[in-house]
């Protein structure tokens, strides 16, 4: 193959497993970039008053350091093994939404691109932690583009997540093979469906919380920085951030983390020959406590910003109560250790390290639940110990444990044990010797770029450094190990660890062709379901994964590349570079969206088929259910701007009278005007329900006028209210809060619908075509769903600036 | 569902825009007329999801799927506004 070939093939994939790959590789390049900032930042403290890095430089590599191996690391790794297995672990040809899918790789990518390059951008990086707290992440304290650039690329990162987590619950809930139900579902695909309702909930708010900073760094607002807020006596500016942040930024704990737990549950019993015990115990743990609890803990980071005593309270014992589902999933893989007869595989002993180190980094964990102990340690040096023992010793050993486990799988080759036993051996050593000093370091301050030669302060900095580099060296052994296993290692037959879970027997036969007439029957329920599952009728490698005719496209990488470039552009608004680049990344979005419209019509790309174990979702087509899902999402990104509203509206006092600003009649007007467009799209959807597709069309051409109508008015008010005075310019800090309240919230709304007028252009082209009918009508459903809560949107915003 | 429940769904939410207007200018204290409108608003949203997006006739699961992300908006705006003290 040629290198346009091989390109080409990588950039039009929208296979699972190819997509797969190349979240692995990719999350693995940025995993080598954040650890280089982590190795620059232990050179830094290695010895008292040292000025290897300046303060400045310092702050860049801490805060890029936690972005990147969060963000573009941790997570992306998981979702790799997301896209790579769970299609296999539950018989389905590919994942629900398969262009929807590359599409999040390559928002992923942008997203990583941007936020790295802003090192290089006037400004230079974010450096006010990974956490951005407000205001050292406003322009006041970080001003030029290069800081927007980050945080843009993690709005993107953000998209990215919301879109793959939409995909991957509907392909678990809805892409089932036959007899695949919830109860013999394999832990790692139960632990992904956790994930990523976890990530669908959480990342909206992340969404949220940086499209604000974003538009108070670009457009002037103040949601954080005003000084209406910040002359209010008695309210820490700050809270409004650490609200929004850590309610994304606790569960988002759990997302890096519950991945790792899969991979664990799912290697277990290959090396310890009985099953795990407490399965149940472990899923229900989970399900019923961990996930709704993980929306409840977070304001125990915030236990010295001066909240209230009670509340403080609450979220002590909330946060205790948490630590009791972990503890019941620790002791259910004990247990499973018990009577078992234990292989000390390389895979095996990185699980054994990862439950070690999450014991001891969760138990540093409870401690800081205390809002008394919380005083102490929060600052220093313990809280950095206590989260790499839990995000690097429990995830990274675990996710890398699943990277052995399934290397022979991804390759039908099997890794060299003695290598993979020594590079185990050197990370539990290097890790221990880095993080565990940390956790006596309890008066040195954290996010600091030196300290003084005092204490043991230089003895413990000194071994953590030593450590950092046994670590990181200890990593090239994996490097090693895995491409060699890629290109020369021997086979590892098709199912080197009697697994008993499905990914092991379908599509074996693509890895070799000398693997694929050793496909051995398994047996127990795995056997009926692998008949059930033949290659032909379940394997995603039924085309060659070179190939896959019909199932690739180039849609969802340039409409990556045209958001991306767009998102480039929008920090040096309103220079004439960045408005040109901008509009060259618009272009290609519209040239996109034309395209992939056009596909659609042509019928050019082949859907996968659907699942036959759909319980409990089976009376819901799968995009509609995925429709839902995406909308339960924008529920919490418009509840969370809503909220944070509300948080500077109980906050500041004196605020600006709603009828001495908005023309009352005249946005009552247009509220009827849109609330009539929900009905006349219900009777839309009606009509075509009954198969009369001329009164579809009517009834469309009705809710378009409509919706033109209310842009129309909308903008003109708009015009009315900048001639007034009321903008985000304005020179009274209320009025400046209220218009940026105003404009971004009823702007946003207005942003959602113009894109559903746009929709609809697309859906009236098709129904005079007659493409919809009585039975085939799932894109007037959907749209339906989508227009009504456009509609319900305006029915909580119109009250909230207008009337109240 | 029929077009005559949609038909009276609209004019629900018509009806229930011009009452809150009302309410909101002519209720006093601040604290009722606000109790009202958000009680309008919220039945407006209701209805919507109820009749326009055809909740009412999915299944358990999918109403379900709604509600979670509801409370835990309600555990944030709680919040939000108690850490004001």
């Amino acid at each position: 193959m040629g290198a346009t070939a091989w390109l080409g093939r990588w950039v039009t994939t929208t296979n699972h497993k190819d997509v797969g790959l190349l979240y692995l590789f990719t999350s693995l390049y940025f995993g080598m970039a954040g650890g280089t900032l982590a190795l620059l930042m232990r050179v830094q403290l290695s010895v008292p008053n040292n000025s290897f890095l300046s303060a400045v430089y310092y702050d860049q590599a801490v805060t890029m350091h936690g972005l990147i191996m969060i963000f573009w690391f941790l997570s992306p790794l998981a979702v790799a093994f997301f896209n790579y297995l769970v299609p296999l672990q539950i018989g389905a040809k590919d994942l629900a939404f398969p262009r929807l899918n590359a599409l999040s790789y390559w928002f992923f990518l942008g997203g990583g691109i941007l936020a790295v390059s802003s090192f290089f951008v006037p400004g230079g990086s974010a450096s006010s932690g990974w956490t951005t707290y407000q205001p050292l992440s406003s322009p006041s304290f970080q001003p030029g583009p290069g800081p927007t650039l980050t945080y843009i690329g993690l709005l993107l990162l953000a998209v990215s997540v919301t879109l793959g987590s939409v995909n991957i619950i509907t392909s678990i809930l809805w892409m089932r093979t036959k007899g695949m139900g919830f109860s013999k579902l394999p832990m790692f695909t139960w632990f992904a469906l956790f994930t990523t309702v976890a990530m669908l909930y959480a990342f909206p708010t992340l969404i949220a919380a940086f499209a604000l900073n974003v538009s108070d760094r670009i457009l002037g607002t103040g949601f954080f920085t005003s000084p209406a807020i910040l002359s209010v006596p008695g309210i820490d500016p700050s809270i409004l951030w650490d609200d929004l942040f850590w309610f994304f930024g606790h569960p988002e704990v759990y997302i890096v983390l519950l991945p790792a737990f899969g991979v664990i549950s799912d290697i277990l019993p290959s090396f310890t020959g009985r099953p795990l015990a407490g399965r149940n115990w472990i899923l229900v743990a989970t399900a019923l406590v961990v996930l709704p609890l993980s929306f409840g803990v977070w304001m125990h980071h915030m236990f010295l910003t001066g909240i209230p005593l009670d509340l403080q309270e609450v979220f002590d014992a909330s946060t205790e109560a948490i630590s009791i589902p972990f503890g019941v999933i620790v002791i259910a893989f004990t247990l499973s250790l018990v009577r078992g007869r234990i292989q000390f595989k390389t895979p095996f002993l990185f699980v054994l390290g990862a439950v070690v180190l999450f014991i001891i980094g969760g138990l540093m964990g409870v401690f800081l639940s205390s809002p008394v102990l919380d005083r102490v340690f929060r600052g220093s040096y313990f809280v950095v110990s206590h989260f790499h023992y839990v995000m690097v010793g429990a995830t990274i050993f675990g996710l890398i444990a699943g990277l052995y486990y399934w290397l022979p799988r991804m390759t039908g080759k099997m890794y060299n044990e003695k290598l993979g036993k020594v590079h185990f051996i050197v990370s539990f050593i290097g890790f221990n010797v880095l993080y565990f000093p940390m956790s006596f370091l309890t008066d040195m301050p954290r996010r600091v770029f030196t300290y003084p030669n005092t204490g043991d302060l230089a003895l413990a900095n000194g071994i953590a450094s030593v450590g950092a580099f046994i670590f990181v060296f200890a990593q090239v052994f994996l490097a090693y190990n895995v491409v060699h296993t890629w290109f020369r290692g021997p086979p590892s037959g098709p199912n080197p660890w009697g697994s008993s879970d499905l990914e092991w027997s379908s599509g074996a036969e693509e890895r070799t062709p000398a693997i694929a007439s050793e496909t051995a029957p398994v047996g127990g329920w795995i056997g009926q379901l692998a008949s059930a599952a033949t290659p032909e009728a379940h394997s995603p490698d039924a085309a060659p994964a070179e190939t896959h005719g019909g199932h690739t496209s180039t849609r969802p990488f340039t409409l990556g590349l045209g958001v991306t470039i767009f998102f480039l552009g929008t920090p040096f608004y309103p220079s004439a570079a960045g408005l040109a680049t901008m509009v060259v990344g618009a272009l290609a979005v519209l040239y996109t969206f034309l395209s992939w419209a056009r596909d659609d019509l042509r019928g050019r790309f082949s859907i996968p088929d659907e699942g036959e174990e759909r319980w409990p979702f089976a009376a819901l087509p799968k995009v509609k259910l995925g429709m839902w899902l995406f909308l339960s999402s924008e529920v919490i990104l418009f509840g969370t701007f809503i909220s944070a509203y509300t948080f500077i509206r109980t906050a500041v006092t004196g605020w600006p009278i709603a009828s001495t600003i908005h023309n009352i009649p005249l946005g009552t007007a247009n509220t009827l005007i849109l609330v009539s467009s929900g009905f006349t799209m219900a009777m839309a959807v009606l009509s075509i329900r009954k198969g009369d597709q001329r009164a579809l069309l009517g009834w469309l051409a009705v809710t378009f006028m409509l919706g033109s109508v209310f842009m129309g008015i909308k903008l003109s008010e708009w015009t009315d209210l900048a001639s007034t005075g009321f903008t985000i310019a304005s020179p009274n800090p209320l009025y400046q809060l209220a218009a940026s309240a105003y404009y971004f919230l009823v702007g946003l709304h207005g942003a959602h619908v113009t894109a559903g007028l746009i929709v609809m252009v697309y859906l009236m082209k098709k129904t005079a075509a007659g493409a919809y009918t009585k039975d085939s009508h799932g894109a007037i459903e959907n749209f339906g769903l989508y227009w009504a809560f456009v509609d319900i949107v305006w029915c909580i915003l119109f009250p909230l600036f207008y009337l109240l | 569902m029929k077009a005559s429940v949609l038909a009276g769904v609209w004019i629900y939410t018509l009806v229930a825009v011009i009452a809150e207007v009302l309410a909101a200018e002519n209720l006093h204290p601040v604290l009722v007329a606000a109790s009202a409108v958000v009680t309008f608003a919220i039945s407006q949203a209701a209805a919507a999801v109820l009749f326009y997006m055809n909740l009412k006739e999915e299944p358990g699961s999918l109403i379900i799927t709604v509600i979670i992300p509801l409370m835990f908006l309600a555990g944030l705006l709680i919040s939000m506004v108690a850490s004001l003290g």
